[in-house]
């Protein structure tokens, strides 16, 4: 019967799509976790706001400057995207990315720190109106920011900025990069953000923030020489097309596909120089973007990450 | 005379209102039968019960000697239809597409060639062919109810139910309903209509059963 | 059969096909792609479209004409041709089934997964048709605002449960929300392709059991009863037919809206409500459709994948605008 014909090639045809899984092969995957970068403590930096200062950052980044300035027992509240080691008393006063009124007043702060993206505004007025300062710091995705960064942190708590432990975190920025390696020379590296099946990846493109990185640490960033935005959702044939020799990505980013396996098997991937030799790097999500005191040695570790997958 | 169908005892309500109790009714071959009375007085009512669609309330419904409940319903779609007075359609189908639903009891079993000759027949019979390609919803009432007997004949059950067939027709095509429906009688078929017309039911003969509210 | 209704989508189809393929990130010329095609080599163009382009393409070309089919299908179900399988929460209802499959340590793209969301589906089919129907009048399952509503609750009530379920979860594989928003066919594999077209043969065989018969849903219930047929049946395995086209389609490439209306509909302007017409002919052109749509998706902009979801709504908005207006007026 023609019927059961059907069947059995059908049967036959579901088992063989189980049989086809990408195999897992020795990768030449080096992750760069935050436990192994530890926050630079420069000193006990001077706040004029003395014994009664407590900070609650929300700002990229500003809880490791806090921490770096000396000022740890300060920070009585963070945002759930500041992770270092250490962090584990430092309550998370986020919901999800989005502020919680309730449980940043909760833990009595005298002082927050805002980037101007976050929200939602109608909890940071509820903060306002409840009498606690709140101070905009500017969100920075590259090294050269870094300076006015720290700057008005500096300034926000109240530390003169000839303070000496002030002055060593200001030197601690990293100083731009001056090889002399022509680009065609330095490997191409694509930064990919993926959340989950999203279907789209997005490239990181101009001033992601890991264009500056990759910059830094010897590497060329593809996304950024062709596009001009920081994320652009990108075709499996441009990636192709394209065809990084390593792929940067978050660490959660790739556990969202399902480790290296499930990103080899999104498509276009497996085809690339990057796919075919399995080069990734991962770092984890708060410390790639957080352009604060730990980003030297994350550029550091980079440089060294890139030259040995060469 | 064989009966063809009977119902007795039963009582028939719509909603809370009880319509007629301990009712009885036998239906016998080669007849025509037609329920007359005011409006609202139970006679729609009445022949959706004799087709099986409203649920009896105490009593029995019998066709072709053997309970109502023990066919199925492919089996009693050769036995007996109704014709409602009015047509309805969800979408615009062409009038030879609707009246064709009535071979769906029988055109599994019978040759394509037999097929298309059943319908072209019913099809002229009510005075359809020049419309064979509208759609249903275009026509007038009259058309459209022509329509839905052409349906029903065609279905092919021994027993016609015909919920008052001619409120939109002119007499012409009165006359040919009379014609169909004194055929289906000489064949042997069983008629039972509602209806006001006074002149259709002088034209049919028959026996005529007054409700009564 | 009238078949001068195929002759014009199978053409156009013929050339969508073609252009498909020739178009894409990794360029060539038509020579070029044509034996990069003939040749199954290691050559950058070969592997891109034979790994990327063809699953891709074809995987476009069955989701719609899946979604076409099921949108025909449950028009006729539900007596009302602006059902589609977005609007009524059926999409999003086996993205809830897909979701939960997953959390259970289903893996994304298997096909017990598939099957997960196809009964998903199906409970959303069920509520909008426990919710809808009521016995007999035929004017009353065709009140289109009465669909409408039902649907937008379903799916509000649904991206709920989904929202919840996301954020209470940390399995990576669920995570991300835009995919069930916002379909896209970019994920295409030969893996995903196979699941979607089993489940796209078997959603056929199951129509075909009723093909005859569906057209009799047009009539009321107690007529279709009278005709010796049982319409609840028949409404069950059209849902079933529904879902399972619907399901699998939504399981690898996510919600795409407006196939499932738009085609269907305007196909039946054109050729009538016969399924014995529409449904092949509808089929045909939701492929063309998909497929167009999505060669645009990522050919538009250079480089750029732009969501379908938004190609399509752009395409389709005005369209079902235009469609209600008209249906308005009649």
């Amino acid at each position: 019967m023609r019927l059961q014909s059907l069947l059995k090639i059908a049967l036959l045809g579901i088992i063989a799509t189980q049989l086809t899984t990408v195999p897992a092969q020795a990768a030449s995957q080096i992750s760069i976790s935050e436990k192994s970068i530890q926050v630079p403590i420069y000193g006990s930096a001077q706040s004029s706001y003395g014994k009664s200062l407590r900070i609650v950052s929300l700002a990229n980044g500003g809880a490791e400057v806090i921490v770096a300035l000396g000022l740890k027992s300060k920070l009585v509240g963070r945002d759930i995207a500041s992770t270092f080691t250490g962090d584990a008393k430092i309550p998370i006063v986020t919901q999800a990315h989005a502020v919680s009124a309730e449980k940043v007043l909760a833990v009595r702060p005298t002082l927050i720190l805002v980037n101007p993206g976050t929200g939602p505004l109608s909890a940071l007025k509820q903060i306002k109106s409840a009498g606690v300062k709140i101070v905009n710091i500017p969100e920075v995705y590259s090294v050269d920011g870094m300076q006015a960064k720290y700057l008005a942190i500096i300034t926000a708590l109240k530390i003169s900025k000839t303070d000496p432990v002030a002055q060593k975190l200001l030197n601690s920025i990293p100083l731009p990069e001056t090889s002399t390696t022509t680009a065609s020379q330095k490997p191409t590296v694509a930064f990919l953000y993926l959340r989950g099946t999203s279907g789209i990846y997005l490239l990181g493109g101009k001033g992601s923030g890991a264009d500056a990185l990759i910059e830094s640490a010897g590497g060329t960033d593809i996304g950024a020489q062709t596009q001009k935005t920081p994320f652009v959702p990108l075709t499996p044939e441009a990636l192709v097309a394209m065809n990084p020799s390593i792929i940067l990505l978050m660490q959660k980013g790739l556990e969202s596909v399902g480790g290296l396996t499930g990103l080899l098997a999104l498509p276009g991937l497996s085809q690339t120089q990057a796919g075919k030799t399995q080069k990734v790097i991962t770092v984890d999500d708060s410390l790639l973007l957080a352009f604060g005191p730990r980003t030297g040695e994350l550029i550091n570790k980079l440089s060294l990450a890139i030259k040995a997958l060469q | 005379m064989k009966t063809l169908a009977a119902i007795k005892g039963a009582t028939i309500s719509r909603g809370n209102k009880v319509l007629l109790e301990n009712f009885s009714l036998q239906l016998e071959e080669s007849s025509i039968t037609t329920i007359i009375g005011a409006n609202g007085v139970g006679k729609t009512s009445l022949l959706l019960a004799i087709a099986g669609e409203l649920a009896l309330e105490g009593g029995s419904l019998s066709i072709a000697g053997k309970n109502i409940s023990d066919y199925s319903l492919a089996e009693l779609a050769l036995l007996r239809t109704y014709c409602p007075s009015t047509l309805n359609s969800a979408f615009p189908f062409t009038v030879n597409e609707f009246v064709n639903f009535g071979s769906t009891p029988w055109r599994k079993n019978v040759s394509v060639m037999l097929h298309a000759e059943r319908l072209a027949r019913v099809l002229a019979t009510f005075d359809l062919v020049h419309l064979g390609s509208k759609s249903v919803l275009s026509l007038s009432s009259g058309e459209q109810q022509r329509v839905l007997l052409a349906k029903t004949f065609l279905q092919g059950a021994r027993l016609l139910i015909l919920d008052e067939p001619t409120t939109a027709l002119d007499m012409s095509h009165q006359i040919l309903i009379n014609k169909a429906v004194i055929a289906h009688k000489n064949e042997g078929g069983t008629v039972l209509i509602a209806s006001h017309d006074q002149d259709f039911i002088k034209g049919m003969g028959g026996r005529i059963v007054e409700l009564k509210g | 059969m009238r078949t001068k209704h195929f002759v014009l989508p199978l053409i156009v189809l013929l050339l969508a096909l073609t252009g498909s393929i020739a178009l894409g990130g990794v360029a060539g010329s038509p020579a070029e792609v044509f034996t990069a095609l003939i040749r199954h080599d290691h050559s950058t163009l070969s592997q891109v479209l034979w790994n990327i382009r063809l699953p891709r393409v074809l995987l476009a070309m069955l989701v719609g004409a899946g979604l076409s089919l099921a949108g025909a299908l449950m028009q006729t179900m539900f007596r009302n041709p602006l059902a589609d399988p977005a609007i009524l929460g059926i999409s999003s209802g086996s993205a809830l089934g897909l979701v939960m499959a997953l959390l259970a340590g289903l893996e994304f793209g298997s096909i017990s997964a598939s099957f997960c969301a196809v009964l998903g589906g199906l409970f959303a089919i069920a509520i909008i048709s426990g919710v809808t129907r009521r016995k007999g009048a035929v004017s009353a399952d065709t009140s289109t605002a009465g669909f409408v509503l039902v649907g937008v609750a379903l799916n509000a009530f649904i991206a709920g449960a989904l929202g919840i379920l996301l954020s209470a979860t940390s399995n990576p594989q669920a995570r991300s929300i835009s995919f069930w928003t916002l379909g896209t066919i970019s994920l295409a594999t030969w893996k995903g392709l196979t699941s979607v077209a089993l489940f796209f043969v078997a959603g056929l065989i199951v129509i075909s059991l009723v093909r005859t018969k569906a057209n009799l849903l047009a009539l009321e219930d107690y007529e279709i009863r009278i005709l010796g047929a049982n319409p609840s049946k028949l409404r069950f395995t059209l849902a079933i037919g529904s879902a399972i086209l619907v399901a699998s389609a939504t399981s690898i490439v996510g919600v795409i809206s407006f196939v499932g209306l738009i085609t269907p509909y305007a196909i039946r302007l054109v050729v009538g409500p016969n399924v014995k017409l529409l449904l092949p002919i509808a089929a045909l052109w939701g492929s063309i459709l998909v497929l167009i749509s999505d060669t645009l998706a990522r050919t538009l902009i250079h480089s750029m994948e732009i969501p379908i979801g938004t190609i399509l709504a752009l395409i389709g908005s005005p369209i079902f605008v235009w469609v209600l207006v008209k249906r308005v007026r009649a």
